[in-house]
């Protein structure tokens, strides 16, 4: 019999259909959960993320890379960088995993209707904002112009590289990239600039009166690119920043992911850079 | 699944680190399952080196050429390399007179006027000659915390850390505060818990076995046990009893 | 005039009676001199005379480590909350506020199930106190926040209940009871300390920096206050394979608490106790504006390098010249 609450701690099952390695340290795992989880993974929006168990390793929190697909599976891309996604790593198709959510507010969709979109993303913060790219992609003529800048560190490290150019080649986007520096040739596919996405931004024009800017990235990448995103007359409110936290519950109790007097985990893991004046912790 | 390759061995040490495992008799059973113990002198004869290690679980700090081969051996012959206790981690008892002592002095008072002398040097840390990948603190560990180590290396990652100090637990087991009330010379506020507290549990203070925790505040420690008056000298022959090297400067 | 009296004389059969509603905890003092609440076999080792327990009642709703989970063949179930019946008798009114404000956090949705079995099962006793120098709670401050209250006086005392649970324990002691004068309305006050400005927390104060160099993180201030509930999980393989996954409290004042893989957003001391100021004296999603300070003054009482962070709120102190 199907309990009438399912516990919040409690991880659906799941298991890994199949593992796409993108770069030397980051994959992207395809997941297939449980019937019930699918249900309540229906009301994920771009941004929102879950929580990943490996048994015996524990939880992690991750925003999905893309919306959870037709089929029934959920797309999550992850770094090896610690315990937990060291043993993710290690995993075969066909292993149990588990998984909790969608939890968190996403992009406020809503709001973003009819307007232009710039996406700015550096290096594993490609994967939230490729759920939000997806989604505008597939509902096209709800928005206006779609931007997507991505920085990485080398063009080895640039995840989904062929797959953003397929996309900006079927004209839905305008996708500019950029790496820090390029250690070795850079052959074919997409042209690649050389330089940081301040950079970018900076020869950059756009209707910035009307834009809704979606920024993720690490930690120093969103002190510069809110403010040049200002100084560009992107208004605050309109800058929506995808924060990482060390979410433990998920659901606004274990206090890890406190921003100020918000909480990462019920509050974001988005948020407008309007809310976060004032919290120099934040950013 | 096949089982870890294991070996399991002492230097400068009182091998009450791998008595603690071999203690561990609840868990032996699924221990061996998972575990092939490849190389344990203490535990058994046969034992060979010439085999690639999954890990090496390594009690005791160096102080002879011969820790050193073995050391070096282990380190080469292995995945994972394990600090096991708090002599293989901080130097341990074997090393709390580093600072003071003469190893000359000490060889003549052990061995007398003998001819020759056996080679050694001050005893320490197997982190000072080879990179350690794991390590479990302890003077034994705690039988849960080698458990949890080995449950972790055979299914392919390490335990997660606990990073708090004895009195965390001590005051969640409502012990009397020794330091506090009593105002003994407790270590409790600088040291890695994971203890549950034991000592300060049956009214004996901490003496530190378990080493620094992270970012521990040294110097305000300090300033407590001087307020209460201790002298400098004694403060630090007990801090120095499981680690002979203390920042007392520092407080993060 | 109503049955609300008893004489303390019949506290012993009061607490027979207690019994039948569950296992009785009370307070008493632990071999090595420690206030604790603890089963109450013997009612010969009830200590009412006592200021504050060490550890908080919270210890029984949200214990200091929990298996919230058990894994077997990769898949997750939950572990088991031992919650049984139990009356916990001779709580001071701060304690009561305290599980009041850490029901608000674990009664929301989506409710904690473990918390919220073991509060199921949990029958409250009040008893009035007499505050000593590290209370900060206002003078009379009683607490509705339970099943049953007892206002003590110097002939027994007077019984007022606030729970349908509360009223079956007055029906099951009436033969013990005697008629009482009827009682003023009992004032609850909720947390003591007013809630503060956030901005508090970056103030110039210089005890901001005092206290950022002497405190030695021991944790002690969160693990006995009776409104910290902040936690980590973990997950430990078992040796059979499988694994169990905890949680235990945590401080905000590790190192660790705002780590992330690479990156700590409160990588000082300073930042934590601004962290810990504010999560006290402001509130959290959705408790903002809260104050979670109930006023037992066990952080004060317990910190060895007397750190009372409500001195943040006033004015620093002139300096002698």
């Amino acid at each position: 019999m199907k309990q009438p609450h399912h516990s919040p701690h409690l991880p659906y099952s799941a298991y890994l259909v199949e593992r796409r390695d993108l770069s030397e340290d980051t994959s992207l795992f395809r997941i297939a959960p449980e019937a019930d989880a699918l249900t309540e993974l229906s009301s994920f929006v771009p941004g929102q993320f879950v929580q990943l168990s490996v048994p015996g390793g524990g939880e992690i929190p991750i925003s999905p890379a893309d919306l959870p697909a037709a089929q029934g599976t959920v797309e999550l891309c992850v770094r090896r960088v610690g315990h937990v996604t060291e043993l993710l790593h290690k995993l075969e198709p066909g292993a149990q995993l588990g998984l909790r959510g969608p939890f968190g507010c996403g992009f406020p969709l809503d709001d973003m209707a009819g307007r232009p979109v710039l996406l700015l993303a550096g290096g594993l913060g490609i994967a939230p904002l490729r759920s939000l790219l997806m989604h505008l992609l597939r509902q096209r003529e709800r928005y206006g112009d779609i931007t997507l800048m991505y920085g990485a560190k080398q063009p080895g490290l640039m995840l989904f590289r062929e797959e953003l150019a397929a996309l900006a080649a079927a004209g839905g986007m305008r996708l500019y990239l950029t790496v820090d520096f390029a250690p070795e040739q850079l052959e074919g596919g997409y042209s690649c600039a050389i330089g940081l996405l301040p950079d970018l931004l900076k020869g950059f024009r756009f209707d910035a009166a009307n834009t809704y800017a979606a920024v993720c990235g690490p930690p120093p990448l969103y002190r510069c690119l809110v403010a040049d995103l200002e100084r560009a007359g992107v208004a605050a409110q309109r800058i929506l920043l995808s924060l990482e936290r060390r979410m433990r519950c998920g659901v606004g109790r274990c206090c890890h992911c406190a921003i100020g007097q918000k909480l990462c985990c019920v509050d974001g893991p988005v948020f407008r850079a309007s809310d976060l004046k004032g919290i120099p912790e934040a950013l | 699944m096949r089982p870890m390759k294991i070996a399991i061995t002492g230097l400068t040490a009182c091998s009450g680190c791998q008595l603690t495992l071999l203690n561990c008799e609840d868990q032996l059973p699924d221990l061996l399952a998972r575990c092939e113990l490849v190389y344990f002198p203490l535990a058994e004869s046969g034992n060979t080196l010439e085999v690639k290690f999954d890990a090496a679980i390594v009690e005791g700090a160096v102080s002879t050429p011969k820790d050193l081969e073995l050391l070096f051996q282990l380190r080469n012959a292995s995945t994972h390399l394990v600090a096991y206790g708090t002599c293989a981690l901080f130097g341990g008892v074997a090393a709390m007179n580093n600072r003071t002592s003469c190893r000359q002095d000490l060889l003549h008072t052990v061995f007398g006027a003998a001819e020759k002398l056996p080679e050694s040097f001050a005893p320490a840390p197997l982190a000072n000659y080879v990179s350690v990948d794991a390590a479990v603190t302890g003077c034994p560990p705690e039988k849960q915390e080698i458990a949890e180590l080995v449950a972790a290396l055979a299914a392919g990652t390490l335990p997660p850390p606990r990073s708090y100090p004895v009195c965390t637990e001590c005051r969640s087991r409502e012990n009397l505060c020794l330091l506090l009330e009593k105002k003994e010379l407790c270590l409790g506020p600088v040291v890695q818990g994971g203890c549950n507290a034991r000592c300060p549990a049956t009214g004996i203070v901490c003496e530190g076995c378990r080493g620094p925790v992270r970012e521990a505040n040294v110097a305000q420690e300090l300033e407590l046990l001087l307020e209460r008056g201790f002298g400098r000298d004694e403060i630090e022959r007990r801090m120095s009893r499981f680690k002979p090297e203390w920042d007392y400067g520092q407080r993060r | 005039m109503a049955k609300n009296f008893l004489k303390t004389s019949r506290l012993d059969q009061f607490l027979e009676t207690l019994r039948l509603f569950g296992e009785l905890h009370a307070p008493t003092i632990s071999e090595s001199g420690v206030h604790g609440f603890a089963p109450l076999d013997d009612p010969a080792d009830l200590n009412l005379d006592y200021r504050r327990t060490q550890i908080p009642p919270k210890k029984y709703l949200l214990p200091f480590r929990e298996e919230i989970l058990q894994c077997a063949g990769g898949k997750y179930r939950e572990g088991n909350s031992g919650a049984g019946d139990m009356v916990l008798f001779g709580v001071h009114s701060c304690d009561l506020e305290g599980i009041a404000y850490l029901d608000r956090v674990f009664l929301s949705d989506p409710v904690d199930p473990g918390y919220s079995a073991r509060r199921a099962r949990l029958t409250l006793v009040g008893i009035s106190c007499v505050p000593d120098d590290y209370c900060f709670c206002p003078e009379e401050m009683t607490s509705t926040a339970c099943d049953l209250f007892l206002g003590a006086s110097a002939e027994g005392f007077h019984l007022s209940c606030y729970s349908t649970r509360g009223r079956a324990l007055l029906a099951a002691a009436e033969h013990l009871l005697e008629e009482g004068a009827p009682l003023p309305a009992a004032t609850c006050s909720g947390p003591c300390f007013p809630p503060q400005d956030p901005d508090l927390r970056f103030s110039d104060h210089p005890l901001w920096q005092k206290f950022a160099s002497t405190c030695v993180s021991c944790g002690a201030c969160s693990v006995c206050c009776p409104t910290c509930y902040c936690f980590d999980v973990r997950e430990y393989p078992g040796l059979a394979g499988g694994g169990t996954r905890i949680r235990e409290w945590d401080n905000c004042l590790f190192a660790t608490h705002g780590e992330v893989a690479g990156a700590n957003f409160r990588p000082d001391r300073l930042d934590r106790l601004r962290y810990r100021f504010l999560h006290k004296y402001c509130g959290f999603t959705p408790l903002q504006g809260t104050s979670s300070c109930v006023g037992c003054g066990r952080c004060k009482a317990v910190c060895p390098v007397d750190i009372d962070l409500r001195e943040l709120t006033v004015a620093p102190k002139r300096v002698q010249p």
